[in-house]
């Protein structure tokens, strides 16, 4: 008899939905979305929906996701972040590459560091979720709830250009979701592959 | 000083860049595509240098039916009969509508050259495709091997070109998570005659035995 799948192991979509979802804390240490601290949250709306073919989130323009260090009192530590930033390129903003590629971006993990991911949004999001993009494929938890963190802003909701701020515990391969709720509403989600390097 | 980066180990673009493309064939054993009037046949393995850089456009491509698996070994009924219960006890694709977009290119696909797997693709129309590549995904992130090129599976259409349904079979040789893209070519008419666009069809496979 199977029991607690886990989505790695699933060997076909019958497990697959089956499965556990992982805990998105397991990844993130904090994340801020235009200054605004997420937070968690065993949403309930997160994976079944009827979908929008077209993301109101998006990587913004040409601009590369850059690491910061939160030690802002150590100068060696700000500039250690400064070299890392020089000696790689997060994110290509050619043309030229295939659109499947568009959503790979290069993180800094550590509890040392922040990652700031440029984000645009197309008209005005109520509410935004982040979580692993495979939580989506399981019928949640025991409640059907899945695990994400959640940015809201009032009345305001968020727009325009912004930036992600994500500190990361691990490193490793992750595809994620940015999910976007309009106020009609209409749902979309946004994805992107983090590849989390020292 | 580094050299000889293999894409699963880069650390950013930089790398990524200078790393060496990787086999379609470490991964497939057959591929045989079938396409009516549109041509078909076994793929070539060749080397395209016109695989990753391009002006792209977005896929009109779709999948239009869960895979299926069948054995190679059809004078033998154990095996038949295996690849029936494979099928019974795996669900190889979430077509639900109310699954977000990200996922519904994974699909589960069976490893060992005893198990032909059937892919069923839409090539929609109205511009019919001319050429169309299987490879990895991840090689577009480099500048290809040596000689600027990368090792892809190609088909070129017959007549007038590829369009409606389009069978795709596969025999894989390894379990494993891969990124593969079907690359296409299409074949513009008129006149003059417009530039041929180029798009991808991304798949996230999950071969398992």
């Amino acid at each position: 008899m199977s029991c607690c799948q886990s989505i790695d192991t699933a060997n076909s979509w019958i497990q697959w939905i089956k499965a556990s979802p992982i805990n998105i804390l397991d990844l993130i240490a904090k994340a801020e979305l235009n200054g605004i601290v997420g937070t968690y949250e065993n949403a309930t709306d997160f994976a079944s929906q009827t979908w929008s073919a077209t993301s109101a989130i998006a990587f913004d323009g040409s601009l590369l996701p850059d690491c910061q260090t939160v030690h802002t009192d150590d100068m060696q530590m700000v500039a250690d972040a400064e070299q890392w930033n020089m000696q790689h390129v997060t994110r290509n903003v050619a043309a030229t590459l295939p659109i499947p590629l568009r959503k790979v971006i290069f993180l800094r993990s550590g509890l040392q560091w922040e990652m700031r991911i440029p984000l645009s949004i197309t008209g005005t999001l109520t509410k935004v979720e982040l979580s692993l993009r495979d939580n989506a494929g399981t019928r949640g938890d025991g409640q059907a709830s899945y695990p994400v963190i959640t940015f809201e802003n009032g009345g305001t909701g968020f727009t325009g250009s912004m930036y992600l701020t994500i500190t990361l515990k691990q490193l490793g391969n992750f595809p994620m979701i940015m999910w976007g709720k309009t106020s009609a509403p209409v749902y979309s989600t946004f994805e992107m592959e983090w590849i989390a390097v020292p | 000083m580094s050299c000889c980066i293999n894409i699963g180990e880069v650390i950013d673009w930089y790398e990524w860049d200078d790393a060496k493309p990787m086999e379609i064939t470490d991964i497939v054993a057959l591929a045989e595509l079938q396409a009516g009037a549109g041509g078909g046949g076994y793929g070539s393995k060749v080397r395209a240098t016109d695989f990753a850089v391009q002006t792209w456009v977005a896929t009109a491509v779709s999948m239009i039916q869960a895979p299926t698996v069948r054995t190679n070994g059809t004078d033998k009924g154990e095996l038949v009969a295996d690849a029936e219960y494979w099928m019974f006890d795996h669900k190889t694709w979430n077509s639900a509508l109310t699954l977000p977009i990200p996922l519904r290119k994974v699909i589960f696909l069976r490893a060992g050259t005893k198990w032909r797997n059937e892919l069923r693709f839409l090539f929609p129309g109205p511009v019919a495709t001319d050429v169309i590549y299987l490879a990895l995904r991840d090689n577009a992130g480099t500048r290809g091997d040596a000689h600027g090129a990368y090792p892809v599976l190609k088909w070129t259409s017959t007549g007038s070109g590829i369009t409606g349904s389009v069978q795709l079979y596969l025999d894989l040789k390894r379990p494993g998570r891969y990124h593969v893209v079907l690359w296409v070519k299409s074949k513009p008419t008129g006149t003059p005659t417009p530039a041929p666009q180029y798009s991808m069809y991304e798949m996230e496979w999950i071969v398992v035995d």
